[in-house]
């Protein structure tokens, strides 16, 4: 092992809340995500459990209508933009760097202003259910029900704008993701050495790139309509409600693969960390990546078989859609191949990682038989695709975040979480899980359409939609004793060592939590798995020839490591200032515009003067 | 008439459709059971169905038992084991990309088969023109040769394929009656045009599935499938002109209150069957003659109607009739009329055969 120790400029962390609102170190950042994110993720959670007990019994009373489908249309929002993808962007900022043998990412700044968006974007979000009523027209929004005829409220505005700030959050980060990725790994490191995590975030960064301008776009659009009278998406004046649901699904599809991608990552790591192997079929596994991210942006009109799109259409957007499975196929059998005969340790992470490929596997074959246009026919619109979006998003992108907490929890705190909660919240989670999502693809196969507030009981779905409301409790249940277990595990003392898991990538080669520097050595990297060819040489084909590395540069260079930095929240707040400018505009005179201009002006003035580091 | 099924075929479809697992855990009592197919096209979508639904249980089957037998087999038994390192197999990882591309071809090329069969814009023929409408929150449904106008409920004779023109003015809509036909959407701007074949006469279910507002959840309608004499004397039925209530009686004191346009009723109804533009209620030609009413979510009878006339909020909350007549008597929003009026226009409205 070639150990090169480095000067370095501090050694220890800055505390308090101002070095928090001022971090630009990219474990705090990601922490921070992971907070946030986690918290909107219990709001969502408990929007999810109100729909359920509403329709736990027919002619539900509990809400209105119209606040139960405010509810419906804040659970897909939140869950989506505010829960799943900053709790990927969350697991990114923190291991990506580390796995990479890299010191932060390669904008600091950048990355803070990319959290102060999502931040803000998500508290904007949520203070229009103080400001007017929330947005109802469902987190697909579909025009015209969002123009002003229809929907007169505030609340498709603020949805609109916060959907914006989320956007550009989103972008900021993604960019400084490629950046880091391409230009930061270590010596050695090559691409086809990434771990997959690395892949799966890389990919997914590249899609937001390429998806986000499209629903950037569609919401313009629409915020034009709703505020300056343009009529895009409205068909008395020769607009096209198509338009918007073109525009939007194809974000909407790749959208997807955005939150399932670090999840097919983070489940790859863990799979081959706990039984002791190299992932199986490590090229394919890369590939699939490249491919499901590619085939993702020609499959978006499977979403819109009912419209009368022509049949031509039909079927080759239901071609491209079963070709996805291809790739996701050899996925999850690569998956079963890396658990074969291998040395499993059945820690609550590795459970949720086996959960996730059984349950997933039910996502993907739902997803096939809704690709099938005379099938999809029947059942699109019902709960089948609830049941089938849920097997993807929650036994897909859920499982393996929660698989990835129990993984890294060690890593960032130095304290495990209690593994006989984990193993509580890991059962619960499964047998609601079926018992809500599962029993969602048979009540949709007996006819009951989604987004609706109540059902009578001559229609025979009483049963299941109480089966599917003890399901969703269980699974409420578990993620309660989840977050407990947290809080609990925080109070601990620090018992875990650098690499407590047996690990086989870099993150494993610094202590835990690592320190701000990251490294102060860098071992070789000369397969996927540095660290496992550097404990176990023996066991590992690429032990005979390690590229030597050397870091040290003469035992002079310096760890040039960010300053810590005022301006990224001050930038993204006056421009989330500007937005709620434009969102009051007609009733303040537009005077938010130009102070939210200032703002922002001020913190790119800042921004620039200060040195980086 | 030819059309592309055979009776047998059919039945041959409904037996497999007998013999799955839906069938097996519940299905009476289900009225929108997608698997519980009336029609030959229903049928068709539901043999498609059973056949991914198999194939996916085995795929599971396969994958799951691996999982649960890898995961018992191989857990770790000694602190220092280390397990052979395989990298992968190419044959294996070959196999396995190209037997599920093999299944998704075959799945594929049943699907564009189906879809001749059953598609919305393949009419099997050319049979009776209809306009469903999707309004906020019912259904309007035309005859345009017959002029007729109702709501809520689709009459249609065995045997004789509907040409459905699907319109909107407001919002998008799905039209959707499980157990004879999949779902079009009903898009404002463009009329799609789907088409449904009924040749077992009964009343089946209904719902828009397309989230259109407030009362999405209650926009249902009925389809009654009848035989041909049956069908036609309800269509003549429906083209009669109103009845006159006799002087003085109840009923024309409820048409006075409901011609009068302070009340607001023939800002959004009228009572004449009419090809003139749609309006934001029902058009009430022959109300007494339907089974239901208010998005078809309440029985026709006078107990409902007096409810609903008497605060209609209460009785689908949000309803744009509601909005209309809450200026009606502001100190009582939700009870825009006197009981007084209540019982003249249940009686006239109940005379409306």
């Amino acid at each position: 092992m070639a150990t090169n120790v480095m000067t370095l400029p501090r050694t220890s962390e800055p505390t308090g809340l101002w070095s928090w609102i001022t971090t630009v170190d990219h474990k705090r950042i990601g922490i921070l995500y992971l907070i946030t994110a986690g918290l909107f993720f219990l709001i969502g959670g408990i929007e999810a459990l109100i729909i359920r007990t509403q329709l736990a019994a027919p002619n539900g009373t509990l809400v209105s209508p119209d606040v139960y489908n405010e509810l419906f249309t804040m659970h897909g929002t939140t869950m989506i933009f505010l829960a799943v993808m900053p709790l990927n962007t969350g697991f990114g900022n923190y291991v990506v760097p580390l796995m990479i043998g890299a010191r932060d990412m390669a904008f600091p700044r950048l990355n803070a202003f990319g959290y102060w968006l999502f931040l803000f974007g998500g508290l904007l979000l949520y203070s229009s259910f103080f400001l007017g009523g929330a947005p109802n027209a469902g987190w697909f929004g579909y025009a015209p029900m969002t123009e002003r005829a229809f929907n007169p409220g505030n609340g498709i505005n603020f949805w609109i704008l916060s959907l914006q700030l989320l956007g550009i959050s989103s972008i900021v980060g993604a960019l400084n993701f490629i950046v880091t990725i391409l230009n930061m790994r270590a010596p050695g490191m090559t691409i086809n050495r990434l771990p997959l995590f690395v892949w799966g975030i890389l990919v997914t960064s590249l899609l937001l790139i390429f998806a986000l301008p499209s629903i950037t776009v569609a919401l313009i659009l629409l915020l034009f309509d709703r505020y300056f009278g343009t009529m895009f998406y409205l068909p008395s004046a020769q607009g096209d409600p198509l338009l918007w649901q073109n525009l939007f699904w194809f974000f909407g599809h790749p959208e997807v693969y955005i939150m399932i991608m670090p999840a097919f990552g983070i489940i790859s790591e863990i799979l081959a960390t706990y039984s002791r192997k190299p992932i199986f079929g490590y090229a394919a596994m890369a590939f699939a990546f490249a491919g499901i991210s590619f085939i993702s942006f020609t499959v978006w009109a499977h979403h819109m078989f009912a419209t009368g799109i022509s049949p031509v259409a039909d079927i080759v957007f239901a071609g491209m859609s079963f070709l996805v499975a291809v790739p996701t196929g050899i996925k999850i059998f690569n998956w079963l191949g890396t658990i074969w005969k291998g040395s499993l340790r059945l820690t609550t992470a590795f459970l949720f990682a086996a959960g996730f490929i059984g349950q997933f596997t039910i996502g993907g074959l739902s997803g096939v038989m809704l690709a099938t246009v005379p099938v999809d026919w029947q059942i699109t619109d019902t709960y089948f695709v609830v049941g089938h979006l849920h097997y993807v998003l929650f036994a897909g992108a859920i499982l393996a975040l929660f698989a990835g907490t129990y993984h890294w929890f060690p890593k960032m705190t130095g304290k495990f979480l209690n593994e006989r909660l984990g193993q509580a919240h890991f059962w619960l989670t499964m047998i609601g899980m079926i018992l809500v999502f599962l029993t969602m693809h048979y009540i949709g196969v007996l006819g009951m359409p989604r987004r609706i507030y109540t059902y009578a009981p001559a229609q025979g779905w009483d049963l299941w939609n109480m089966i599917e409301t003890i399901g969703a409790f269980l699974v409420g249940l578990g993620a309660l004793i989840f977050f407990i277990n947290i809080l609990i595990s925080l109070r601990q003392p620090k018992t875990s060592q650098g690499d407590p898991w047996d690990g086989q990538t870099l993150e494993w080669a610094t202590s835990s939590p690592p320190p701000v520097y990251n490294f102060a050595s860098m071992i070789p990297v000369s397969s996927p798995r540095p660290l496992w060819d550097a404990k176990y040489g023996a066991h590992s084909e690429f032990a005979g020839d390690p590229k030597k590395v050397d870091l040290s540069g003469g035992g002079t260079a310096q760890v040039h490591l960010p300053n810590p930095s005022f301006w990224p929240i001050v930038l993204a707040f006056g421009l989330s200032f500007m937005l709620v400018g434009i969102l009051f505009g007609p009733e303040t005179g537009w005077l938010g515009v130009p102070i939210g201009v200032v703002i922002m002006f001020v913190g790119l003035i800042g921004w620039l003067a200060q040195p980086a580091e | 008439m030819r059309l592309f099924w055979s009776q047998k075929s059919r039945l041959l479809a409904i037996l497999i459709i007998s013999l799955t697992f839906f069938a097996l855990t519940g299905c009476a009592g289900t009225p929108q059971d997608i698997l519980r197919a009336y029609s030959p096209a229903a049928a068709e979508i539901a043999n498609l169905f059973n056949i991914l639904f198999w194939v996916s249980v085995a795929v599971f089957v396969l994958v799951e038992g691996l999982l649960v037998f890898f995961v018992l087999r191989y857990q770790r038994r000694a602190q220092d084991e280390h397990p052979e390192q395989y990298h992968g197999n190419t044959r294996l990882e070959v196999t396995w990309t190209l037997v599920p591309a093999l299944i998704l071809a075959v799945v594929f090329a049943l699907t564009i088969q189906t879809m001749g069969q059953v598609g919305p814009t393949n009419p099997p023929a050319q049979g009776i023109p209809i306009t469903v409408a999707g309004q906020r929150w019912w259904w309007s449904i035309e005859y345009p040769e017959a002029k007729v106008r109702t709501a809520g409920i689709l009459h249609m004779p065995t045997g004789q394929v509907m040409n459905v023109a699907l319109h909107s003015e407001n919002v998008i809509h799905s039209f959707w009656v499980p157990s004879l036909m999949g779902k079009t959407d009903v898009m404002p701007g463009h009329d799609n045009s789907t088409w449904i074949y009924g040749n077992i006469p009964g009343t089946y279910s209904g719902q828009c599935t397309e989230y259109c507002g407030t009362q999405h959840a209650n926009m249902l309608f009925r389809v009654k499938v009848q035989s041909p004499e049956e069908f036609q004397a309800w269509l003549q039925s429906q083209t009669a002109p109103a009845v006159e209530p006799a002087p003085g009686s109840l009923e024309a004191t409820g048409k006075e209150i409901f011609l009068n346009p302070n009340n607001k009723c023939i800002g959004c109804h009228s009572i004449e069957s009419t090809d003139a533009p749609l309006q934001d209620g029902p058009n009430l030609a022959h109300f007494a003659s339907r089974e239901c009413f208010a998005g078809c979510i309440y029985e026709n009878n006078r107990d409902n109607l007096t409810r609903w006339l008497e605060n209609p909020e209460a009785m689908k909350p949000g309803n744009l009739m509601a909005k209309a007549l809450m200026t009606l008597r502001p100190e009582t929003p939700y009870h825009p009329l006197t009981a007084d009026q209540v019982a003249a226009l249940t009686a006239y409205l109940e005379s409306l055969k």
